[in-house]
């Protein structure tokens, strides 16, 4: 559905995309995480043909950007970063004036605009100035503006930024729920959103793709460690003696707990499993274990991870 | 297209009412240039509109850039221009609605002047062939300005710069056109001073309209400006960003200004035709002048 093809961008010396090249199909929901100031956006203009590359291109539902912006157009909505709204208008004539310029007919439009308002939850304020919307209802009509076509490629930029956490909810429900059918791309640089919406993330750092895949791939990809976490009541000595005496231990990060009970991080290289060595000898033993599990690695320390390596090579 | 260009024009014309600007701008527009004009009718009352047309372009200077100053930079502060944009069409389309409108909105303010002329047939007996040429005139050098100034509000993240830009371009188009000017820069180079009067001085192309004679020539004149400007606008949407854009796109202005002076100096000297709308041909040579004319021995 969208396929990109070694898209480079520059600002002048600025370089917000390098070299680019990543793949879409259709149906998909892909997260595109990408840390505050770097080239933000960038690839999102370009994929809506807002922005011209400074080479490289993409295919968006076959049509080139650069050769067909016209096509593209007509099969993608796109919600920018920065709200396109007008103030003085109602959302009403906002949504009708939107689905004239993407030339839905009479019938066509009333059904749609119905169909908008009803999904991104606008009943209430369809007769109000824009001007007097809410943060969060603004972000709603945005949104009704770029699905008001029924496009099949929909782009979002930041579409949860500055919502209270019940309405990110909502807004994250209604894109899954869009999902089924509709090849999404939206950009966040929350993780935990990425996580949450996304089927597969791409992680961009300084114009490159440094990370594509979902999170457990991606996890890997970084060469996450594995970590373990262990309360327990015992001898504190014989205890670290025995997990300190095991291959591949890298760390041990101990915190005392209540009532004799140690707790303890334990991190171990990515292919080293202990949960079955230390258990097998604490059951035998017979010290009272409270907690016993592991601890992976969150997407947060992923992405440090992974941007952490890259600027290891840059 | 025509549709795109529709969609565009009436969300922009209605958005002149949707906020107290447009009715401000009316009212203003209305008794600024009415109430100048009527002041001293009634103390020297003349059945024409002869001193209503000829401080009608200092007005416009003014008039012309508060309206187009608006229409890009507002959508770059909104943001709206990303969506526009990316809207399925042609830039040129955005740039014809856009133009258009602020046009429709002009000519209801000339329209508001139209009390005017009913004045002066209720009071006295106007010659209306002048007046109507006369209104023509305005409505070209109107959108002649509009176009200039939505160009330069394309160019122009701030309101504030677009407009000052515009209304300073557009006195300079006015000044070079007058006689006064003229004579200065042609003490200055033989011959630049009238040249520039010619093919940018708005002046006097301008002023044909008033006296009641509509020169093709003339009209010509302000429409190759008019496709030129709103040709620009377009391009300069259009090539946003691309790489070698900044260059391009400044070639194609010096090119295009070099085409209108070009075009407009060609046309200068030539008459393709004019209609006489003065009530008596006061402007045109009778058949029995030319009679006389031919009778003649010496050449006049």
């Amino acid at each position: 559905m969208i396929k990109t093809d070694h898209l480079t961008m520059h600002y002048g010396p600025v370089v917000a995309l390098n070299d680019a090249s990543f793949e879409v199909r259709k149906g998909e929901v892909v997260g595109l995480l990408v840390p505050n100031g770097a080239g933000k956006s960038t690839a999102m203009k370009i994929l809506t043909t807002f922005l011209y590359p400074t080479s490289g291109t993409a295919l968006v539902n076959n049509f080139d950007i650069r050769e067909n912006p016209l096509e593209v157009r007509r099969a993608v909505g796109y919600l920018p970063e920065v709200l396109p709204l007008y103030m003085e208008m109602e959302v009403k004539d906002y949504l009708r004036f939107v689905g004239q310029a993407r030339g839905l007919g009479r019938e066509k439009l009333k059904e749609r605009i119905e169909w908008v308002v009803e999904h991104c939850g606008l009943r209430s304020v369809y007769r109000l100035l824009i001007n007097e919307l809410s943060k969060g209802y603004k972000q709603r009509a945005a949104l009704a503006q770029a699905l008001l076509h029924d496009p099949e490629i929909i782009i979002l930029d930041e579409p949860t930024s500055g919502l209270d956490p019940h309405q990110i909810l909502e807004i994250r429900h209604l894109i899954r729920q869009l999902a089924a059918g509709k090849t999404i791309i939206l950009s966040t640089h929350i993780l935990q959103e990425a996580e949450a919406i996304a089927d597969r993330i791409i992680i961009i750092s300084r114009g490159r793709i440094i990370g594509d895949g979902t999170t457990e791939q991606l996890r890997r990809q970084a060469g996450a460690n594995q970590r373990i976490h262990l309360t327990v009541k015992a001898p504190k000595d014989e205890l670290l003696k025995l997990i300190e005496a095991q291959e591949g231990v890298i760390s041990i990060d101990i915190n005392n707990a209540h009532d004799d009970f140690l707790s303890l991080l334990i991190e171990t290289g990515y292919q080293v499993d202990l949960l079955p060595v230390i258990g097998h000898t604490i059951w035998e033993k017979k010290w009272e274990i409270h907690e016993f599990k592991y601890h992976p690695f969150t997407l947060e320390e992923t992405f440090l991870a992974l941007t952490e390596s890259e600027k290891g090579v840059a | 297209m025509i549709k795109n260009t529709w969609t565009i024009f009436k969300k922009e014309f209605f958005s002149y009412f949707e906020t107290a600007m447009g009715y401000i701008y009316l009212v203003v527009f209305l008794l600024v240039s009415v109430g100048l004009y009527i002041t001293p009718f009634f103390t020297f009352p003349r059945a024409d509109m002869r001193s209503f047309f000829s401080v009608l372009p200092i007005f416009l200077c003014v008039f012309m850039p508060a309206i187009t100053m608006r229409q890009w930079a507002e959508e770059r502060k909104a943001n709206t221009l990303e969506m526009l944009l990316t809207f399925p069409m042609r830039p040129l389309e955005l740039v014809l609605g856009k133009f258009f409108a602020s046009l429709a909105f002009y000519c209801l303010a000339l329209i508001g002047t139209g009390t005017i002329p009913l004045m002066l047939v209720s009071l006295g007996n106007p010659d209306l062939g002048t007046i109507f040429s006369a209104y023509l005139g305005a409505v070209l050098l109107g959108a002649f300005f509009l176009s200039l100034g939505l160009f330069i509000s394309g160019l122009s993240k701030d309101q504030v710069v677009a407009f000052v830009v515009t209304l300073m371009l557009c006195f300079g188009l006015f000044l070079i056109g007058t006689d006064f000017f003229a004579a200065y820069f042609d003490s200055v180079l033989t011959g630049l001073g009238s040249f520039l009067s010619v093919v940018a001085g708005v002046t006097g192309h301008f002023e044909a309209f008033g006296r009641g004679v509509i020169e093709l020539g003339d009209i010509l004149f302000f429409l190759v400006w008019i496709v030129i400007f709103l040709v620009l606008n377009g391009l300069s949407l259009e090539r946003r960003r691309r790489p070698g854009a900044q260059m391009i796109f400044n070639a194609a202005v010096i090119m295009s200004l070099v085409i209108g002076l070009l075009f407009n100096w060609l046309l200068a000297d030539r008459s393709l035709g004019r209609f006489d709308l003065t009530e008596n041909k006061i402007f045109t040579i009778s058949e029995a002048s030319k009679d006389i004319l031919a009778s003649l021995k010496a050449p006049v």
